[in-house]
């Protein structure tokens, strides 16, 4: 019976194990991107996906991670709404993120120094409101802050939002 | 510029957890892997055209990704380590009829797959008629059968 060295086979056994070793790493790192995105961290649904911002009787649900050129959504919520609502979006805001459309559609929309300002008319029985404003990320980043939405007079402070590519 | 970028991330994204995922991947095609290649393939189609369905943006992407497959190639044959990493290196499944139970266990192989190579080969009939045992750099595997069989 001839020996393995006089098979001409280019191996190395050393580079192979540390190679298994580093997929077996790969598999584990995959697995923690699964179980982050399920938590939410990757955005689009999950525990962690949006942070919710409370002032009074106003509430704003924003994103804490949106993908870059992919649609999302957020929305501002006013208690007891028995007149107009004003919601005035800031220009950090309209930096991060370019704006589809907005459900229900404003009465009235005005550029401001400091952003846009949209009116919503008033509704008969008052009640909670809720506002959607649909947005796309422009461009990928980390941390990008959305600045303060004003809403009827009340200072909304937008959590910041990462941009995933 | 998007879209270079966008071929490029994308390739080179699917090379390393192609990489990860084994050589048996590659090979093996079972149903599974054939589905898995399906979808694969529609995902990172997406992901590569973005919302723009143009011609330039299909050329500059088909350009892109040939150009990388030809760049690594070049370069992989001036830097060994590279090489190894991408195209791997042979692994000895069975060395001078003796089984490596641990490289067939970090291969994710079993015997029957050795034995399928064999009969397909050489048409052996047994474990004991095989000398060596090679899982190639293609994930197929090469039978060298004990002389005179």
């Amino acid at each position: 019976m001839g020996s393995v060295a006089e098979m001409d086979v280019d191996d190395d056994p050393a580079f192979q194990e540390r190679l298994w070793t580093a997929m077996r790493v790969g598999w584990v790192a995959m697995l923690a991107v699964i179980v982050a995105a399920l938590l939410g961290f990757t955005g689009k649904g999950g525990t962690f996906a949006r942070s919710v911002v409370e002032e009074g009787e106003v509430r704003g649900i924003f994103p804490r991670v949106a993908r870059w050129v992919t649609p999302d959504h957020v929305a501002v919520e006013v208690a007891h709404a028995a007149g107009p609502i004003t919601i005035e979006l800031p220009a950090e805001f309209s930096r991060v993120y370019e704006l589809d459309r907005v459900q229900p559609q404003p009465a009235q929309v005005v550029v401001t120094p400091s952003g846009e300002r949209y009116t919503f008319a008033a509704l008969a029985g008052g009640g909670t409101r809720k506002i959607f404003f649909y947005v796309v990320p422009r461009a990928p980043g980390w941390s990008l802050p959305l600045g303060t939405l004003v809403v009827n007079g009340t200072a909304l402070r937008a959590s910041p939002v990462s941009v995933l590519p | 510029m998007e879209s270079v970028l966008r071929g490029a991330a994308i390739y080179f994204v699917m090379l390393i957890i192609v990489r990860l995922s084994g050589r048996r991947t590659l090979a093996q095609a079972t149903t599974f892997d054939f589905v898995l290649l399906l979808i694969v393939a529609e995902t990172t189609q997406q992901a590569l055209l973005g919302n723009d369905f143009s011609i330039t943006n299909a050329v500059l992407l088909i350009c892109t990704l040939f150009l990388i497959d030809i760049g690594l190639a070049l370069t992989s044959k001036k830097l060994p380590w590279l090489s190894k990493f991408i195209e791997g290196r042979p692994t000895f499944l069975i060395r001078d009829g003796v089984v490596d139970e641990h490289a067939l266990r970090r291969a994710r192989l079993g015997i029957s797959e050795i034995m399928v190579a064999a009969r397909a080969q050489h048409g052996l009939e047994r474990l004991g008629q095989i000398r060596h045992a090679v899982l190639e750099t293609d994930a197929g595997v090469t039978i060298v059968p004990r002389s005179g069989e």
